[in-house]
């Protein structure tokens, strides 16, 4: 949502370590993440703010387990975009999602799930609303397997 | 296969995508990259690329697209499908049709809802495969699936590519559902009429009510139309079926022939029937053998009634005659008309163990030359039948009052001639039971003699008329009835008795697998009412017969009537059918009967010949002429989307007259409605007989 | 020889106490069905289907009339006569007892153009025997069955 943008940052986490060189903070141990609606959770959080104070976020699930985000959508009342993945980078500045590997990303309506898409890479441009799905953690490579998406009908199509 | 018409739930489907790669805006529209598959309800469409408009659930797809849809699969190149309402087109298609296994090839197919769709310069077939045997191409061709019916405009029919039929527009069914549609084409030529040709077409106007129409082209006689109207409503139904052939070349005369049965029901148990029957020239049954009519044999019934019928009575009234087509060779006397005839029958049964009924009738019969008179009789009758499961005695008396009056012009002497003669009838018999073996089978194997007198006073009616009398054929049911003769002209005299003897083989079902027979009339005094010439013999012509299943498949009847004081077979027929699987058939049968010299050995069968191929044929062999009375052999080659048969067939229409036709016929399996067969000769001529395109 | 007279054991007649024939009030086949089975005694004729333990009902019944013989001057000299009755046998609770079964007969009468009249009586003769002949079978059938 866009008005997360200029909420507070807060992270609870196990430990929490801070590298004053690089400006880097990194949480290990059942991070939650929380910034108005946005919550992310994962077993580590590697956290650096570039000069113009933009913070870039990558999330690190356990071995076997995902890391997961929730965040409410501008589009309508009550709903949430939801997304996990083994590997998830947060970028303040272009307000770009990134899901690598395993990845699902779920719109809910209420806790309905509408859509919702899985493959090996998923980047979502929150600001644009412009999601894409590749085949491959590096990109899209012919024959690498398929994603999978599930499309609920658009109430409003059905009123139009 | 998914439930069509699931339009309500349809809407709440979700659009299941797999690719390679997605992107797009979530709410807005997907694209969709290499390998792309959208399942959606039903509808399941792959193709290389594809965008998806979520709002307004449409597909955009390219390259090699395959699309299934309530079990109808499509390719094409380019595809544009709203899912849900199932509107859009796709471009360079081919399709298929799992109702009718029907496919083809087009430029372009539109979706029109989800039961239409139009193929634009498209192609029809049912062949399986790659290039069909036969196929339709049309500029536009309308698919409803809902009505089951198929329209095709600007249509070119291919048979191994050779265009065979062309028409502006011609409709044919999807499924085998009675539909509107042709009726398989039959080329053929007659020596009476020269080539022929005709295409009838079928009207399913309503589930209770059709009309099919055959046009006929004959060469030497000019342009001939058939119909055949059915109707079935909630209180009458009926079949008419004529023929009109304006100004034959041959005869310079219209000719047509008809044939109408109708019944109406114009109150509880009050019902009005009539059976008309006309030609328009003696010479019909000679020149038209194949006609839909009754003009097949030379005497056509006109008739029509009115009954009445309640549990205790019944009435009727009818007026009745028939037109002769006459054969001048071997001429038919002109049967009597009734104009009218009433009757009226009673009975009631079992008051406390008797049977009561009584038959009456009134009759004014009318000839152009012969006598005309009225008949009036009554003819009351009590029987107490008794019985049991082993058993039975039914002593029976009858009354046969009868009264003429004939018409003054005619020469008799005393113009009204009556008769009253009493009939004492006793009917007895005997079942006796043991377990058997009949074939390798267990059976119940039963012995039934049985024992029927009758006393009958002589009465002289050589002065009364002779309207509706004959002397029966001798058979198992005339041998137990009361009168030698049928008709109400001439009451027997009698002091006879019957003896017979039944046996038969009962299955553990109950059904009967095969019955023995014979029977025989001992006469203890003379018969001296007669038709013909004076008869004085001790017994009736001894009556044999057997007839049943002597195995899966194997059926055999056997009739002889032997007599004693001619030493010789006065009728034999003796036949057997072996039918081992489904359009495999073969009768044999020998009938030979004095009455009418005839004597004639008939074969009829189908068989497969060869691969695809079956083999029907008939020949009835009359030997007295030592020639073919009856001939028929044809050929059917059954592909799996066409039959071709091909007919000679032989029928004698005249004394010195037969008819002789050779029959082309191509039915397209899916094209025309599956089913009538008009060569209906082989139907009727092949006990047996199955189509071959039917399973 | 083995013969014993039908019956003489106790079987023989239809394993029902009351029978219900599901044929129209004026069908000549039901009310000879009917004629039959009361004569034969221990088995009742209830005119209530509801109280019959089982239902013989009639599903179709044909006459139908073929040519069997042309002579050479294509003549119609002789006619086969079939008669087909289907029928089925279901108890009180309307449950298959006997399965539709159909029962096709066959009598040959000879013809000629002089004698039509006649050879229509004759005609109703045989369909008649056929009928009685019918009545036997069905019987033989539901006796069969076991109650």
């Amino acid at each position: 949502e866009k008005a997360d943008s200029d909420k507070p940052t807060n992270v609870e986490a196990d430990q929490m370590a801070y590298d004053d060189v690089k400006q880097v903070n990194t949480f290990t141990g059942n991070v939650v993440l929380t910034r108005g609606t946005l919550i992310m959770r994962a077993n580590k959080l590697v956290v650096s703010q570039d000069a113009a104070g933009y913070q870039f976020a990558t999330l690190y699930a356990r071995p076997g387990g995902v890391a997961t985000f929730r965040q409410k959508r501008d589009a309508g009342p009550n709903q949430w975009m939801e997304g996990e993945a083994e590997r998830i980078e947060y970028d303040g500045k272009a307000e770009m999602v990134k899901l690598f590997s395993k990845a699902k990303m779920r719109r809910l309506e209420g806790t309905k799930p509408t859509d919702e898409v899985e493959g090996e890479f998923i980047s979502y441009d929150s600001r644009a609303e412009f999601f894409t799905v590749n085949n491959t953690a590096s990109g899209n490579k012919p024959g690498g397997g398929r994603i999978k998406a599930v499309i609920q009908p658009r109430s409003e199509s059905k009123e139009k | 296969q998914d439930v069509k018409g699931g339009n309500a739930q349809e809407k709440e489907l979700p659009a299941t995508i797999r690719a390679e790669q997605m992107t797009g805006r979530p709410d807005r529209e997907v694209f969709l990259e290499r390998d792309v598959e959208i399942i959606r309800g039903p509808t399941t469409i792959n193709a290389d690329k594809a965008t998806y408009h979520i709002v307004e659930d449409e597909v955009e797809a390219h390259g090699n697209i395959r699309m299934r849809r309530f079990g109808d699969s499509y390719t094409g190149e380019d595809l544009r499908l709203k899912i849900e309402a199932s509107e859009g087109f796709v471009l360079k298609p081919t399709y298929h049709l799992q109702r009718n296994n029907a496919q083809g090839a087009a430029e372009r197919i539109d979706f029109e809802g989800e039961d239409r769709a139009t193929v634009y310069e498209g192609s029809y077939s049912t062949c399986e495969g790659p290039d069909p045997d036969w196929y339709l191409k049309s500029g536009k061709l309308d698919l409803d699936q809902a009505r089951e019916e198929g329209v095709a405009h600007r249509t070119l029919v291919y048979f191994k590519g050779v265009p065979i039929l062309a028409a502006p527009a011609m409709s044919f069914p999807l499924t085998d559902s009675r539909k509107s549609g042709a009726l398989p084409p039959t080329i053929g030529t007659t020596n009476r009429g020269g080539l022929e040709v005709t295409v009838p077409y079928y009207f399913n106007i309503a589930p209770n009510r059709d009309v099919t129409l055959y046009p006929k082209i004959y060469a030497r006689r000019g342009l001939q139309l058939g119909a055949e109207g059915r109707y079935l409503g909630e209180d009458y139904f009926g079949q008419t079926r004529f023929e009109y052939l304006p100004s034959d070349q041959q005869t310079k005369t219209d000719r047509y022939a008809i044939t109408s049965t109708h019944t109406q029901f114009l109150a509880p148990g009050l019902a009005w029937t009539w059976n008309l029957n006309s030609a328009s020239d003696d010479d019909y049954p000679t020149d038209f053998s194949r006609t839909i009519t009754a003009a097949k044999q030379r005497l056509l019934l006109r008739d029509t009634a009115l009954t009445y019928g309640t549990a205790l009575w019944q009435a009727s009234a009818r007026a009745s005659n028939f037109q002769v087509l006459q054969d001048p060779i071997v001429p038919i006397v002109r049967p009597y008309d009734r104009l009218p005839q009433v009757t009226f029958h009673a009975g009631k049964q079992d008051v406390n163990g008797f049977d009561w009924d009584v038959d009456s009738e009134l009759t004014r019969f009318w000839h152009p030359t012969l006598l005309r008179g009225d008949r009036f009789l009554v003819n009351p009758r009590i029987a107490y039948p008794m019985i049991q499961p082993g058993y039975f005695i039914t002593p029976k008396l009858s009354l046969h009052s009868t009264r003429y009056s004939l018409d003054s012009r005619t020469p008799v002497p005393n113009d009204n001639l009556s008769r009253t003669l009493p009939t004492l009838s006793l009917d007895s018999g005997l079942v006796f039971e043991r377990d058997a073996r009949f074939f390798g089978r267990d059976m119940i194997q039963t012995l039934e003699p049985r024992l029927f007198y009758v006393y009958t006073p002589y009465k002289d009616q050589t002065a009364f008329p002779n309207f509706d009398t004959a002397e029966a054929d001798l058979s198992f049911a005339q041998l137990f009835s009361e009168n030698r003769f049928v008709g109400n002209d001439r009451i027997s005299d009698a002091n006879q008795v019957t003896a017979a003897m039944i046996s038969r083989y009962i299955e553990p079902t109950g059904a009967e697998r095969m019955r023995f027979a014979l029977g025989q009339r001992f006469y203890f005094t003379e018969q001296r009412v007669t038709l013909g010439g004076a008869r004085n013999e001790s017994r009736s012509d001894l009556l044999l017969s057997a007839y049943g299943q002597l195995m899966q498949g194997l059926s055999v009847e056997g009739n002889v009537q032997y007599s004693q004081t001619l030493n010789s077979m006065s009728r034999a027929n003796y036949g057997v059918r072996w039918q081992p699987a489904p359009k495999r058939v073969l009768n044999l049968q020998y009938r030979r009967a004095r009455l009418n010299n005839l004597e004639q050995v008939d074969v009829s069968g189908q068989w497969p010949i060869a691969e695809r191929w079956y083999g029907v044929a008939r020949m009835n062999y009359s030997l007295p002429d030592s020639k073919v009375a009856e001939g028929l052999l044809g050929m059917e080659y059954k592909a799996d989307c066409w039959v071709f048969r091909i007919v000679g067939q032989r029928t004698p229409t005249a004394t010195g007259l037969t008819n002789t036709a050779l029959f082309f016929q191509l039915e397209l399996s899916g094209l025309t409605r599956l089913g009538s067969n008009p060569l209906e000769a082989l139907r009727a001529n092949i006990p047996g007989y199955q189509l071959v395109n039917q399973p | 020889c083995g013969f014993q007279l039908r019956g003489a054991n106790g079987q023989g007649g239809l394993p029902f106490k009351t029978v219900y024939i599901g044929t129209a009030e004026t069908s000549p086949l039901g009310i000879e069905l009917r004629r039959y089975i009361r004569a034969s005694g221990d088995t009742a004729v209830v005119n209530d289907k509801k109280l019959a333990q089982a239902t013989i009902e009639v599903l179709n019944e044909a006459r139908e009339k073929a040519t069997l013989t042309l002579n050479t001057q294509g003549r119609i000299r002789e006619y086969s006569l079939y008669y087909r009755v289907k029928f089925r046998v279901i108890d009180e609770k309307s449950a298959e007892l006997l399965a539709p079964t159909e029962l096709v007969l066959k009598r040959d009468i000879s013809f000629n153009e002089s004698q039509v009249i006649a050879k229509e009586k004759e005609e109703e003769m045989l369909y008649r025997d056929m009928q009685s002949d019918v009545v036997q079978q069905i019987l033989r059938r539901i006796s069969a069955l076991k109650a």
